[in-house]
């Protein structure tokens, strides 16, 4: 699967009559956009707004984020199985507007009373202290904000705001079909020196229920058993987020699109090692049984591989770090040298212990940043997405007003600033 | 301690570990009947109290399957 992805660069996005790229100025018909995630009706209203890195303001009930991506040569089309045709895709030529995204604002709504998995609170700040805790502060931001049209199901809102996202990135990508892309890169696993030792990606994803799922050729992980994908499908969107519980901690589609381990493998790919390939794995499994027959099952596959070594990520908090821990011994035991890229916990002052397990065999850690830490956003004077912040699910929801102060309990509704992918400026320094 | 990520109670070094059924709901199951519920329940709360009773050399695991260790 040789893949060609061109990159235009986006330094300047603003609304005018019509949907274009102007060398590095995106040019957005805001009406068309706002007409085509209305045709879903699950939408009561659809409004449309522009953020921008520095700005002062911050967007709440952040959904998902989408890179606008599409296929311009090649066999099937973006986000296949979703948007796109059910085809196989990762090669033939993509086009990405780099420096832009799609955010989705919306508040599901809150059908029992208590627990954390709800669907939760999300914030982005484009400038100020807590602008640097999400890559989203650096893009130039496309806000789908978006109303519910009550009575429905949570999986037709999960699955109308996922659809919004990914058909309002496609749109824009469209408008660079027949433009020579600035940049181009060969993303080609087949050319390699056999003399390179061969690296394996380990990847694993939370998948678990309607709020708190990924989607792959647009069927929902929860049943996913250890498998073998190709990166370039991700590159092609074929790794879809909704997720929307604990949103610090997961990934959303940007991120699977923008995968900093994945753009480091492809970059040393036949230089300091041979790229294996991505072994795909659910976590967060509820007995020990269940995580060592995922981990062991990894471990062989990455043996089949026949890689020298291993990068091991995971997606959300708490036991799902043992999957991964033990993904990570498992590699180990079969002679394959096992990195883990992890946050850590450390409570507040970073004093606490950082994971919760430990095995003899993980002695390899790159840490993303503290999920510990608190922090606080400060007042804000303009907030995207509506008035109001809804904190505290597990004690049944608190409100307050968006543009004040605001004091997470813990960090949940730090948009994506716990994700362990690497793509990001958040780790942690020993002194 | 009834839990059943038990290698992780080992880890930490709970001395005396109950295998309980899964995170969520380590003395029962959902799935099943009331009475089965209640009789899982009931062997799991008892392989604990008979742990109580015996003595242990560092983390050591009681699974209620077999009452006896």
């Amino acid at each position: 699967m040789r893949l060609e992805l061109g990159t235009f660069p986006v330094a300047e996005l603003r609304f005018g009559s019509e949907t274009r790229l102007d060398g590095a100025r995106l040019t957005v018909d805001r009406d068309a956009v706002r007409r085509l995630v209305a045709e879903d009706l699950t939408f009561s209203r659809v409004d449309v707004e522009i953020v921008r890195p520095g700005e002062a303001c911050r967007v709440i009930h952040v959904a998902d984020t989408v890179e606008p991506r599409i296929k311009v040569a090649g066999p099937g089309a973006i986000f296949p199985g979703t948007l796109g045709p059910l085809e196989n895709v990762g090669a033939g030529r993509t086009h990405r507007l780099s420096g832009v995204a799609v955010l989705s604002s919306v508040e599901f709504p809150w059908r029992r009373v208590g627990g954390v998995i709800l669907p939760t609170e999300a914030i982005v700040d484009m400038s100020g202290p807590m602008a640097a805790y999400t890559p989203f502060s650096e893009t130039l931001n496309l806000v789908l904000v978006l109303d519910l049209q009550p009575d429905l199901t949570d999986e037709e809102y999960e699955r109308a705001v996922r659809l919004a996202g990914l058909k309002v990135a496609a749109y824009l990508a469209e408008c660079t079909r027949h433009l020579p892309p600035p940049r181009v890169d060969v993303l080609d696993l087949t050319v390699q020196d056999p003399s390179l030792p061969r690296v394996v990606y380990v990847w694993q994803i939370y998948s678990l229920e309607t709020y708190g799922g990924q989607y792959w050729y647009g069927l929902r992980l929860d049943n996913l058993f250890p498998t073998l994908i190709h990166p370039n499908e991700v590159v092609d969107g074929a790794l879809v987020s909704g997720q929307h519980t604990a949103p610090n901690v997961k990934h959303c589609t940007w991120l699977n699109q923008n995968n900093a381990v994945i753009e480091g493998l492809y970059q040393a790919h036949g230089r300091d090692f041979n790229f294996a390939g991505v072994i795909l794995v659910r976590g967060r499994y509820t007995t020990v049984e269940e995580k060592q027959r995922v981990a062991n099952q990894a471990a062989k596959l990455a043996g089949l591989l026949a890689a020298d070594g291993a990068l091991v990520t995971w997606e959300s908090s708490g036991n799902a770090q043992m999957d991964a821990i033990l993904i990570v011994q498992a590699c180990e035991r079969a002679g394959i040298k096992t990195v883990f890229l992890t946050t850590e916990y450390g409570g507040h002052e970073g004093t606490d212990v950082p994971l919760i397990y430990h095995v003899p065999e993980l002695d390899a850690i790159v840490s993303t940043g503290s999920v510990d830490q608190r922090v606080a956003f400060p007042p804000m004077p303009r907030a995207v997405g509506g008035a109001t912040v809804r904190l505290r699910p597990e004690v049944g929801g608190i409100r307050q007003s968006a543009t004040a102060a605001i004091v997470p309990d813990r960090r949940t509704e730090l948009y994506c600033s716990g994700h362990q992918l690497g793509t990001g400026r958040i780790t942690c320094l020993e002194y | 301690m009834i839990t059943a990520m038990t290698t992780f109670a080992e880890n930490v070094g709970a001395s005396r570990i109950v295998a309980g059924t899964r995170i969520q709901n380590p003395c029962g199951h959902p799935a099943l009947s009331r009475e089965q519920d209640r009789a899982l329940r009931r062997r799991i709360v008892q392989t604990a109290l008979d742990a109580l009773e015996r003595p242990v050399e560092g983390p050591t695991v009681f699974r209620p399957e077999r009452l006896v260790v």
